[in-house]
């Protein structure tokens, strides 16, 4: 039985939308709890997670009205920094991770006018390096995460030229592993969320000939354990987090058929708080927007009727939000 | 520095916090009296916050970072740079000891011990070390197939052993997917082998292996998969047909594959 179907079973549990939009709600007014000092240097993502979050649910209006809307807006100018770059709250220096989610956040409030593209582009292309690989700042940390950071940002706001993506694409090659994975450098061990970071990468790149498709597609079907939920690495705990790691790289590859698609909904939806909202990594847990958005956007892949905005895979923004960019959708596969 | 070093230690995750220290470095580099020794502190600062959040991104490329500019600024040859790698080496190995599966710290390892000239051979005996310690190591599985790989073509002598020390894992641990998914690839790696006898010969011998264990643990899924890569036609449409009913949640892959 598809995923899609078993969510309308009395067996499964029913997906909070109220809690969870007032959930994020609540953490994005809450300025002067110790979580939110502790959680400043990457406020800018923990935006985008809750706002594609909302979004997602079909609640963006809804949740933020038009003097919050702007307050989060004249937030991530705020943290922008004189080389184009982005930092991850006001103050912090700038990294290809917090430019990317200012730039996603941009899009999914339909605010790209406010970004000073060229600038954007010139720091995320003076982050390359010559063997292709991306560094995070100048200070010279190189990751996998950086690249795809660096070529979906320049995806989004149309210029891939700006880098060699051919180089960028087969440094990520030089990452891959035995078990058909990614990791962060080369000789890296294979990580879920490297993993999703290097086919989104390929993707964009138009270099997915580069992933062995069928064991690759194995190994993250192996993520699934008896609970249902899924692990980032063999041997390891499921996390809810994983359910968007691991099921948008089968779903790139066209494999979500490969996992129990409903016995993984459940296992994201007893993660759920269902009285303040929010989704934690593992039951009983305590919720934070970040596996609340990962929570979500997993069950977007598996057709969940409460998650009224399909996700895209690649750039796990709502499709709605990439065709309004006038973005071509990945092609995904049967799954 | 006082000030950075009480907000790493706190809260390690603030990559501006450890820019201001790099910054204050290439700084004081300048003066000969603040370069003597200025890594001793960037060592000392960054092992506190690994200490308490050893997962942390930051703090080890902090650490990279300073080992790094040691060997810029000093050379390789230097007794201090040596002395120093020599200890990072050891750290690494408690860290690895306390918990073997921080890719962090594999990372990190993978670097110094690169810095240092350290042969392949050793490196494999570390791996073997952690390995028989542990057979759930993923992560030593993992390093040994890439110290494999990048040591070239893998030959037929050297599978034999690798498929061995596979054996051994799941003769004693046949749940354990670390030893299987290692044991995946020595197949595609026997199937590479360029002599047709050898190639046939590491094939039935794996196979022969398997099928065994597949009797001696009936309900266990692992063995059956790597026949289902093995057997003939018929038989591996039966292995995939009794892996649907004992592993149903992949399913799908199954009849995929089939």
């Amino acid at each position: 039985m598809s995923a899609a179907k078993e969510f309308e079973l009395p067996s499964m549990p029913t997906l909070c939308v109220d809690e969870h939009c007032a959930f994020v709600a609540r953490a994005s007014e809450s300025a002067d709890t110790l979580e939110h000092a502790l959680t400043e240097h990457l406020r800018l993502s923990g935006i985008y997670w809750g706002v594609c979050a909302v979004y997602t649910l079909g609640r963006l209006d809804r949740t933020f009205d038009r003097a919050k809307k702007e307050e989060i807006l004249s937030y991530v100018d705020s943290c922008r920094n004189e080389n184009g770059s982005y930092g991850g709250g006001v103050g912090h220096d700038g990294h290809v991770l917090y430019t990317l989610s200012a730039v996603q956040i941009y899009a999914l409030f339909d605010e790209l006018s406010r970004i000073d593209v060229e600038a954007v582009v010139g720091f995320l292309s003076s982050m390359q390096l010559s063997n292709g690989s991306f560094q995070g700042d100048h200070w010279g940390e190189i990751d996998t995460r950086f690249t795809y950071c660096a070529l979906s940002a320049l995806r989004l706001l149309g210029r891939l030229d700006a880098v060699d993506v051919d180089k960028a694409c087969a440094y990520i090659n030089s990452c891959k592993n035995f078990d058909g994975g990614f990791g962060a450098e080369p000789g890296g061990e294979s990580h879920a969320g490297q993993v999703f970071t290097c086919v989104g990468a390929l993707a964009i790149g138009g270099r997915l000939d580069y992933v062995d498709g069928d064991l690759l597609g194995w190994w993250l079907a192996e993520r699934q354990v008896k609970v249902g939920g899924l692990n980032g690495r063999p041997e390891k705990l499921p996390d809810v987090c994983y359910s968007w790691w691991v099921l948008s790289s089968l779903s790139v590859l066209g494999k979500t058929h490969w996992i129990d698609r409903a016995a993984l909904a459940r296992f994201i939806l007893k993660c759920q708080d269902e009285k303040s909202g929010g989704i934690s990594d593992r039951p009983d847990d305590e919720p934070d927007v970040y596996h609340t958005f990962f929570g979500i956007a997993g069950l977007a892949l598996m057709g969940h009727p409460a998650v009224v905005e399909p996700i895209d895979p690649v750039f796990a923004l709502p499709k709605s939000v990439l065709r309004r960019m006038g973005i071509e959708l990945s092609g995904t596969g049967k799954g | 520095m006082a000030m950075t070093e009480k907000l790493v230690t706190t809260c390690p995750e603030v990559t501006t916090g450890w820019n201001r220290r790099k910054e204050a470095v290439e700084l004081g580099a300048e003066t000969a009296e603040a370069a003597r020794d200025w890594w001793s502190e960037e060592l000392r600062v960054s092992e506190i916050a690994l200490r308490n959040a050893p997962k942390s991104y930051p703090s080890w490329y902090h650490r990279k970072w300073t080992v790094s500019r040691m060997i810029r600024t000093m050379g390789r040859e230097s007794e201090t740079v040596r002395m120093t790698l020599e200890r990072e080496r050891a750290l690494c190995s408690r860290l690895l000891d306390a918990d073997d599966r921080n890719f962090h710290c594999w990372a990190y390892r993978r670097f110094i011990v690169q810095s240092l000239g350290v042969t392949t051979e050793e490196e494999l005996e570390y791996t073997l070390k952690k390995i028989e310690d542990n057979f759930s190591n993923y992560s030593a599985w993992h390093q040994r197939s890439a110290i494999l790989d990048a040591r070239g073509d893998v030959d037929s002598a050297t599978l034999k052993g690798e498929f061995e020390l596979a054996s051994n894992a799941f003769y004693t641990e046949p749940e354990d997917q670390s030893a299987w998914m290692y044991h995946r690839w020595l197949i595609a790696r026997a199937r590479a082998l360029k002599i047709p006898d050898e190639r046939d010969a590491a094939i039935a011998s794996a196979l022969e292996i398997c099928r065994e264990v597949a009797e001696l643990e009936p309900g266990c899924k692992w063995p059956l998969l790597a026949r289902a890569s093995l057997e003939d036609e018929k038989s591996r449409r039966d292995v995939l047909d009794r892996l649907s009913s004992i592993d149903p949640a992949r399913v799908g892959y199954y009849r995929d594959v089939a």
